[in-house]
């Protein structure tokens, strides 16, 4: 693993980053430098690194800052304007394309900016939400990496009681195979706010890349949050995605994500039920190709009684492909009551794919139902034999099989328009 | 024009079940293939369609000339044979309409693409034609079907994809009267001097409403007598039981070798 010291600072644009940031937000990053040279590498030894590869977890001497390229660029804006949400496009950490919000919702208080406008605009809300929260799943040295690094991103403040329309999107490329991005999203939403994000991250050039993201989330109480993100790094992309939602009472919150591409994906998903009813539902479908690793490490945290969590993550495996899932389902003495879930399910399409699955529990409350379960495992020889009967050739009953096996996450998402979207994308990445 | 098999012999691990099966379904022909349970029908079926468990041990067997053992069981199906499966897998997530566009697409020339709006009219003219209700071809396939349902979806499926011959095996097994009706009009309708069928059923049942041109029975591997429709007539009276008694045995066979 190579992550070369202060790596980022040397960066083209380095010296030009902290004249904008706030001083509250430079002892921010000039802290996390301390912590990310403290930590240590993670290592195979330490549990929440187990099965990992950590020879792909490897900077490659990516750096931040690098330029965007005009056909790249031509490439964004035709992807960009191909939509209407309220957006905002990011390229190698720099804000290319914007869309803002309607006039109601900016009427209604919402806020929707890029980070670095939003920490002048909106001070005191950045203030006490930016960096507030720790993932903690075993990357603790990326995020302090990520927060010595991120000025890219996007603030989501809901008020109390409203409900946004339109999705918002927020999406970060990688145009060059020796950039590196570190996106930052945050979302706020007050009492009884709804909203949905649409969150993709994606590279225009066909070969590597450095991204390490964060997404903290703040669920007020009633409030609903549906986020979905799609990921689709290109090959050779070592990419982490951190991600830690908070719930208040009766908040709920559903997020999903596709996964494909990249050469390592890590994401960490850290679901904190912190008021009675609160509940979230936690998806993941993922298409693993080649040698892609795809590392995924989740935790249901019931802290308050009453509360709720669903876990699904399918993967569907092909080539040498490997994937790695941890959950914990942790319950607090006080967290009575608690209903979670959690089920990782696998589909190994090759003799070389590896499929690891490590389902955990820790409940230290008495009146609970929790269940899990894990499922690795190849189509059924005898519905194979059924689609070769009928003149389907091996390749194509597998994808059948794959699409089948994945769709069945997109099923649990209510969006109807969402659902036949992903449902092509994952058919047009399977032909 | 026909499907031909000579003196097939086939076993599952070290178990021998075929013991020389000779029968030629010509184009227009619908044949019915009777037999006590274990007598070696459904493996028949399974041996022709090329399923992975049983080995081929002797014998042949060619569609319109070509041989066919030496295919996958893809190839076979899109030279034109088909299987309705007794018990159809259920296939959660694929919906009948994309499993099917799957199977018409892979018998499109490499390079060509389905046309979906030509697709979707051929399969609403056969739904219609089966009294298919539109929204099943967007149930997953099989997926929590009744027994009579699974046994229309194959019959949809024959519709479909025209085979040149269609295998049923112990289609009838699990239907009521009606769905009974259904799939045999189904079948009745695909009937023509184009296409062959072999039908293979334990009751005679479904003969009352399927007539076919030739009765065979099979007893331990082998098919032990060959006659017309009132062949079948004259097992459901008489039983299985004679037949056993005088061809269960492996070693006596006095049909199996010249080949009926």
């Amino acid at each position: 693993m190579d992550l070369p010291k202060r790596v980022i600072t040397e960066a083209p644009n380095g010296s030009a980053k902290p004249a904008v940031l706030p001083a509250w937000w430079k002892e921010i990053q000039d802290a996390a430098w301390i912590d990310y040279e403290r930590l240590p590498m993670p290592s195979r030894k330490d549990e929440r690194w187990r099965f990992s590869d950590l020879s792909k977890v490897a900077l490659n001497g990516c750096t931040a800052g690098v330029p965007v390229a005009a056909p790249a660029l031509a490439d964004l804006q035709g992807y960009f304007s191909s939509g209407e949400a309220p957006s905002l496009l990011f390229a190698n950490d720099a804000l290319l394309f914007s869309r803002g919000l309607s006039p109601e919702a900016r009427e209604k208080g919402v806020v929707f900016a890029p980070l670095l406008e939003a920490a002048t605009k909106e001070a005191d809300l950045l203030q006490s939400h930016l960096f507030q929260e720790r993932v903690g799943l075993g990357a603790e040295k990326l995020e302090s990496l990520h927060r010595a690094c991120a000025t890219a991103g996007a603030a989501l403040y809901v008020p109390a009681g409203v409900e946004l329309a339109e999705p918002v999107d927020l999406s970060f490329w990688m145009t060059e195979a020796h950039a590196a991005t570190f996106p930052h999203i945050l979302v706020i939403l007050q009492e009884n706010a709804r909203a949905r994000v649409h969150l993709r991250f994606s590279s225009t050039n066909p070969r590597g890349g450095f991204a390490c993201s964060v997404q903290e989330l703040f669920v007020g109480p009633g409030a609903s949050l549906d986020l979905l993100t799609h990921r689709n790094w290109a090959e050779g992309v070592c990419s982490f995605d951190l991600a830690s939602i908070r719930l208040s009472r009766d908040a709920s919150a559903t997020t999903f994500q596709l996964n494909q591409g990249g050469s390592y994906t890590r994401t960490e998903s850290r679901s904190r039920l912190l008021g009675p009813g609160a509940r979230s539902v936690m998806l993941s479908a993922t298409l693993a190709r080649g040698r892609q690793e795809f590392d995924q490490r989740s935790f249901q945290e019931h802290v308050a009684p009453d509360t709720k969590s669903d876990l699904l993550y399918k993967s569907a495996l092909y080539d040498a492909s490997r994937t790695i899932f941890a959950g914990m389902i942790d319950v607090d003495p006080a967290a009575q009551r608690t209903d979670a879930y959690q089920s990782n399910r696998n589909l190994i399409l090759s003799h070389d794919a590896e499929a690891n699955s490590l389902p955990g529990l820790e409940i230290l409350a008495n009146d609970v139902r929790c269940t899990h379960g894990s499922t690795v495992g190849q189509v059924d020889p005898e519905e194979l034999f059924y689609c070769l009967q009928r003149g389907i050739p091996l390749a194509a009953a597998q994808r059948l099989f794959v699409l089948g096996f994945l769709t069945d996450v997109f099923a649990r998402l209510e969006d109807g328009k969402i659902k036949s979207a992903l449902t092509e994308e994952l058919e047009a990445s399977l032909r | 024009m026909s499907l031909q098999i000579c003196d097939l012999h086939a076993r599952i691990v070290e178990r021998p079940i075929l013991r020389g099966i000779s029968l030629e379904i010509r184009a227009g022909e619908t044949h019915a293939i009777m037999g006590p349970n274990g007598s070696g029908k459904s493996t028949l079926a399974k041996v022709l369609s090329g399923h992975p468990d049983y080995e081929v041990t002797q014998g042949s067997v060619s569609l319109d000339g070509v041989p066919l053992l030496d295919r996958e069981p893809d190839e076979r199906a899109r030279m034109g044979l088909f299987l309705a499966f007794q018990y159809p897998c259920e296939i959660p997530g694929v919906s009948i309409a994309n499993f099917l566009r799957a199977a018409a697409q892979a018998r499109l020339p490499e390079g060509e693409s389905l046309s979906v709006t030509e697709f979707y009219q051929k399969l609403y003219h056969e739904m219609d034609a089966l009294g298919m209700q539109r929204q099943f071809s967007s149930r997953s396939l099989n997926a929590g079907f009744s027994g009579g349902e699974k046994k229309r979806a194959e019959v949809l499926q024959l519709a479909m994809l025209r085979p040149r011959y269609g295998i049923l095996d112990e289609t009838d097994s699990g239907l009521d009267i009606d769905a009974l009706k259904v799939v045999a009009n189904g079948v009745n309708r695909l009937r023509g001097p184009e296409v062959g069928f072999l039908i293979i059923t334990h009751y005679q049942r479904l003969l009352d409403y399927i007539t076919p041109d030739f009765v065979h029975v099979m007893v331990a591997g082998r098919i032990v007598q060959s006659g017309g429709p009132e062949l079948a007539l004259e097992l459901e009276r008489r039983g299985y039981g004679s037949l056993e008694e005088r061809y269960g045995s492996p070693n006596l066979s006095p049909l199996a070798e010249t080949g009926v």
